[in-house]
Formats: structure tokens, C-alpha cells, sequence
């Protein structure tokens, strides 16, 4: 009986393709690398709050050479623990129902369901739109909130702030999820941080060949890096916020840029666009 | 130690195990490709064991991790409660492709699906089943008995060979 089982088991095999997509993978170099989110994102995160904090309860020196306070916050005012429950509560949200509309929406079994091929599609075609729209939303009702308690305190002003820029970096890497790690065309081996400082081309420290910038694939990263800070820069002067709140935001922006989304999403070439012979027609 | 030969040796072998644990075609594929990868990222083999046992120890491990998993939970979860609407004629398709054993070796739970495929497709003796999954031998002969009398209710023109040391 249960030879007639191993008989039945032996039918099951890997087609000849599933194994060279099995071999391909394995040896992918790009596959090695994984994407920080975690090493980047989350010291980053704590980082931002402790200094938030600081500048809230010690940080009286900034707020009197401050240059730009044009509207004066009305400070602790109408503050209560209740707002302050409520933003955080709020924001926690927004970040679990991103979370979860992403990961449920990545489900292969249930992408075989129209619903869900539907919710999966909306993603596909559009990475970039959908994104924005929704960032575009939060960052609005994080405007009404604004709006709605215009006495807030400096606690909360910071609170939204640093949930901004939380959302900002979570936009960036939702748009680039599915890239890999940079790798020399020639070689395969990973590039380096300092590489990506050159403006037109670089060599590569392995294989010592010169590479070139492709520009074709960097047009989405063009459209990734400055997501942020173009809707950043527009929703800022609405916020009533000063210097020192605009560098909160805007250097660990940059820094973030640089180490999670500058490696992910500049591609290079062998050979230089110019360089390639014209078109026959 | 050459990842291509190994993944033409032992692919398709992988893949059975896997698809005996996690029941799905496509995720048994994935399980196979994480653990040639993880292998050959890792290089931590240092031939204590053969490489067989070793590739089909990850592959079990890697399995039951995708059972853990919340994803396949909430797959599940979600199954439950809507089912396309030629689920049934699919479902039986499958069936007739993989035969009548293995279908119902699929309906049994994974701990009586375990011992089976190491006792009748590994050629495994309890007393090697015990040490390679780390439970007692009793545990073992137990399970194998109950997934036997199982077994009899579905498949019952059928006689499945007795334990040989048990």
C-alpha cells in the first residue's frame, strides 16, 4: 500500500522552469540584501521622539532664538493628557491601517478572489498615485486636527510633526518595497554608500569598471525622493510651525534619503546613455 | 558544494515534503526555494549529517514556520468564509492529480501527516523518526497508529503495512 503512495508522490515534481527560477534566485546576489527598514527606521523613530520630548520639556533655549516666530503658540493653554492620548492614539491607527491594508492586499491566496484582485490592483499599476493620495489625506486630517485645536500645545505641534515624517518615510519605502539592493552590472556585487555621491558616473571598488547612471530607472526615484519633501515644503506654512521644527523634519529626511532610499533606488548601466548608437528609425 | 546539483538532486524530493506540510503547491515551491537559498547564504553545513538530512530538516522547519505564520492564519481565517464558486470542481481536480492516497493523507492533521510521510516515504525507522523530529518513541508509535485507523476510514479497501518495529 504504501509503495502505491510513493508512486503517487514521485508524480509530484518541479517543472525544469521552476528549477531554473529556484537556481536563478539562489544565485541572485541581489537577493542577499534586505531592505533596513528595521535597523533605520525604528532607532531613527525613538530618536526623533527622545528629542522632541527634550526640546518640549527643556528646550525653552530654542523656542527664544527662534527666527521665525511669527504666530506665537499659545503654550499649554488648553493642553490636556486627553489630546495628547488621542493624537498618539490616532496616529497608531493610521499606522496599523496602513500596515494592514498593504499586507492583506500582498496575500497571494486571497489575490485569487476578485475583491481582493481588485484591492491588489490598486497597487499594482498605480504605486506611486495611491500613495500620494493617501499621504495627501493623512496629511490633511492632520491639518484639521490642526485647525480644529488651534491653541495646541508645543506637545502636540511635535506630535504631528514627527507623525509626518513618520509617514513620509513610510510613503518612501511602500514606493520602493519591491526594490533590491544597487549592484554593479559587471560584477553583482552591492554598491557602496560613497559611490552614489558621484553625479554621472562611478567606478566600481570590486571589479574597478566605470558605471553609469541609468537614467531611464532613476525617473521613479526622482518622483520617490522628492514625494516627501515637495508635500512637506507645501503643507509646512499651514502647520504655524518655526526653524526648529523645520530642521526636525527636514535633516533626518535627508539623512533617511541617503542611507534607506538612495541605495534602493538609483540603478546603473554598463555603458552611458550617450553612448548608445541612435535609433534605426 | 555546487547549489545547482543539489537543487536537480534533491528539488523535487524538497518539494514533496514541503507540499505534504503546507498542502499547497505554490507555497511548497516557495519553501523550497528559501531553503536552497538560506543554505547557500548561510554555508553553515559542516557535515555532520548528509546533506539530504540536512536539506530536509531546513525544509520541514521552513514549513512549519509558514504554518506559524500570521499570513497563512489570516488566509485561513479568510477561507473560511468565502469560497470561490468552482472551489469544488478544482478542489476534485487537484485530487485526481494527486492521487487517492495522498488526498487523504492531506485531510489527516499535519503531526499524523508528519510520521507518515517519514515512516512510509522516507523508509524511516520510529526509532530514527523520534531523534530527528526530538520526541519520545512512544509519541511516535502512537501518532502512526491513530494515522493509520485514520487512514482506514477513508481509504478502507486499503491495508496499510504494520509497524515494523513497533
Amino acid at each position: 500500500m504504501h509503495k502505491e503512495w510513493k508512486e503517487e508522490l514521485e508524480k509530484l515534481q518541479l517543472s525544469r522552469a521552476q528549477k531554473q527560477a529556484i537556481k536563478r534566485k539562489v544565485q541572485d546576489k541581489k537577493m542577499k540584501s534586505s531592505h533596513p527598514y528595521i535597523r533605520v527606521v525604528l532607532p531613527a523613530f525613538i530618536a526623533l521622539a527622545l528629542f522632541a520630548v527634550w526640546l518640549t520639556v527643556g528646550g525653552d533655549f530654542f523656542e527664544q532664538s527662534s527666527p521665525q516666530t511669527g504666530a506665537p503658540i499659545n503654550e499649554s493653554a488648553e493642553f490636556t493628557i486627553e489630546m495628547l492620548l488621542w493624537t498618539l492614539f490616532t496616529q497608531a491607527l493610521v499606522g496599523i491601517a496602513f500596515g494592514l491594508i498593504i499586507n492583506v492586499s500582498k496575500i497571494r491566496r486571497l489575490q485569487r478572489y476578485r475583491f481582493w484582485q481588485f484591492v491588489a490592483s490598486l497597487w499594482k499599476p498605480s504605486r506611486i498615485v495611491i500613495p500620494i493620495v493617501l499621504l495627501v489625506a493623512g496629511m490633511g486630517m492632520i491639518v484639521w486636527i490642526s485647525l480644529y485645536m488651534p491653541n495646541a500645545s508645543r506637545i502636540l505641534s511635535w506630535i504631528i510633526l514627527l507623525g509626518m515624517l513618520i509617514d513620509v518615510m513610510l510613503l518612501q519605502l511602500f514606493l520602493t518595497r519591491h526594490n533590491k539592493r544597487s549592484c554593479c552590472p559587471n560584477c553583482g556585487e552591492p554598491i557602496q554608500m560613497k559611490q552614489f555621491f558621484s553625479i554621472h558616473s562611478t567606478t566600481c571598488p570590486h571589479c574597478q569598471q566605470r558605471i553609469y547612471y541609468s537614467r531611464k530607472d532613476n525617473i521613479r526615484t526622482f518622483i520617490t525622493y522628492y514625494a516627501g519633501f515637495a508635500i512637506g515644503m507645501l503643507l509646512m506654512p499651514m502647520l504655524d510651525i518655526n526653524f526648529w521644527q523645520l530642521l526636525f523634519y527636514y535633516i533626518p529626511l535627508v539623512i533617511f534619503v541617503f542611507v534607506c532610499i538612495f541605495p534602493y533606488t538609483t540603478y546603473f548601466e554598463k555603458q552611458d546613455d550617450e553612448d548608445l548608437p541612435p535609433p534605426l528609425w | 558544494m555546487d547549489i545547482e546539483q543539489l537543487i536537480h538532486t534533491y528539488g523535487d524530493y524538497l518539494y514533496r515534503i514541503a507540499f505534504i506540510y503546507t498542502k499547497d503547491e505554490q507555497v511548497a515551491e516557495e519553501v523550497v526555494q528559501d531553503v536552497f537559498l538560506k543554505f547557500h547564504q548561510t554555508q553553515q553545513y559542516d557535515g555532520r549529517a548528509a546533506v539530504k538530512t540536512y536539506l530536509t530538516k531546513m525544509t520541514i522547519n521552513r514549513s512549519y514556520d509558514y504554518l506559524r505564520s500570521w499570513k497563512t492564519k489570516t488566509t485561513q481565517f479568510f477561507e473560511q468564509f468565502k469560497k470561490p464558486e468552482n472551489a469544488a470542481e478544482s478542489e476534485a481536480l487537484k485530487q485526481e492529480e494527486r492521487g487517492e492516497i495522498t488526498g487523504a493523507v492531506l485531510t489527516l492533521p499535519i503531526k499524523y501527516r508528519e510520521v507518515l510521510l517519514l515512516y512510509y516515504y522516507e523508509d524511516m525507522q520510529v526509532a530514527e523518526i523520534a531523534e530527528f523530529l526530538d520526541m519520545p518513541q512512544s509519541t511516535i508509535k502512537s501518532r502512526l497508529q491513530r494515522a493509520r485507523a485514520k487512514l482506514k476510514e477513508k481509504l478502507p479497501q486499503d491495508e496499510w503495512e504494520v509497524l515494523k518495529d513497533a
